[in-house]
């Protein structure tokens, strides 16, 4: 059972929303994925698009997480607004 | 004492499996994921032996949808095992179809008449909802992730059990009789499904440790009762255990223990009824092998 790939299935619940990760499907094909992502995760719940995706072709970040928390620290962004503005000039 | 996981901390919040995961937080994880998931494949062979019995079309649609959700789950923990383990597929099949009988108790005794696959539906598929709404909050992120999809199907089929035992108990007094035969047979064995309390429970002090596991069984087997009783009752069937109440001040069941020497030798050792679930599996697995072959 070699020839198995994993495909990370991505369902549309309702026209408008994001596509979201559900669950893998293993299959010898992107096709044979579909086919099986659809009875696996449409047959019950509400769908209306399915993306499968070989898992070998997602690139998946290896940064530690508080490397992703440096982006935060941006006080500078919010300005005051009425705040500012009431403490009269600086 | 120390617990295991004040030995070896694991990462805060989720585990993914593609952290560094501590040996023993894997063990604990893998032993509980690979026994749900084995639960789930050989389970519904039970299932698909009642389909072509049903007694009306609708219980027959009925069963052949839950077999099939039972399948899928076995499905999707088989990959979060996949991915936890790193065994493959074949892997995994060779050990479902050949290896040791790891499952859940209730699948280790016979369904002899339709009463019992709609007594489990509706007891035992309760049961499991019990337990599997606390695991939505389990520590291991893949495992709770597929929990949710798990938890919504469970519901549907514990009330397939339970429109079904209503229609049987709406019928004549052979079917009522049937249905009460149904409980007294499953009513110890759904009690021990929740497992042993944890003095007595090897793993279960670990797995919430880990916070792979968020309930204790007692507290899970408690607030079933809290439910069931109730239902039970009001289904016009008698629970046939005298020393059955409850304490409202510590609002606590007292209940007559299942047979706990019964319940470990049936998850160490198996049972015939076991091993014949596991056989059927092996006989549909090379009946259909020339699909599988590769070439």
């Amino acid at each position: 059972m070699a020839y198995l790939r994993i495909f990370e299935v991505f369902r549309q619940k309702a026209p408008g929303d994001a596509h979201q990760h559900v669950g893998e499907v293993e299959a010898p094909d992107a096709p044979a994925a579909m086919v099986l992502a659809k009875e696996h995760f449409a047959r019950r719940e509400a769908c209306c698009s399915l993306w499968v995706v070989d898992r070998a072709d997602v690139l998946a970040s290896h940064w530690a997480p508080e490397v992703f928390d440096a982006g935060r620290a941006k006080g500078y962004r919010r300005s005051g607004g009425a705040r500012a503005r009431s403490a009269g000039p600086a | 004492m120390t617990t295991p996981a004040q030995q070896h901390p694991v990462p805060a919040g989720q585990v993914e499996p593609w952290q560094d995961i501590p040996d023993d937080y894997r063990a604990a994880a893998t032993r509980m994921i690979e026994f749900h998931m084995m639960s789930e494949i050989v389970g519904p062979v039970h299932e698909f032996r009642w389909v072509p019995r049903a007694p009306s079309l609708q219980a027959k649609l009925m069963f052949a949808a839950k077999s099939q959700d039972e399948v899928g789950h076995g499905l999707m923990l088989l990959r979060v095992c996949e991915d936890l383990t790193g065994k493959s597929r074949a892997q995994y099949l060779e050990q479902i179809l050949d290896g040791p009988p790891r499952f859940m108790n209730i699948f280790h005794y016979p369904w002899d008449e339709w009463v019992d696959p709609a007594i489990v539906a509706w007891l035992i598929d309760g049961a499991e909802i019990e337990r599997q709404a606390t695991l939505l909050r389990s520590s291991y992120g893949p495992y709770a992730r597929a929990m949710r999809k798990i938890l919504k199907e469970e519901g549907f089929h514990h009330h397939c059990g339970r429109y079904l035992i209503g229609r049987m108990m709406a019928g004549g007094p052979r079917q009522r009789a049937a249905v009460q035969r149904g409980v007294d047979r499953w009513w110890l064995r759904t009690l021990a499904m929740f497992g042993p309390r944890d003095e007595n429970s090897r793993h279960g002090p670990a797995l919430m440790a880990f916070g792979l596991k968020l309930a204790r069984n007692e507290d899970l087997r408690q607030s079933w009762l809290t439910k069931f009783v109730p239902q039970i009752r009001a289904m016009g069937l008698e629970i046939p255990d005298d020393s059955l109440a409850r304490d409202e001040e510590a609002g606590q069941w007292a209940y007559t223990e299942p047979d706990w020497a019964e319940f470990s030798s049936l998850l160490r050792g198996g049972s015939p009824v076991g091993a014949d679930l596991q056989r059927d599996l092996r006989t549909a697995r090379r009946v259909n092998d020339w699909l599988l072959a590769e070439d």
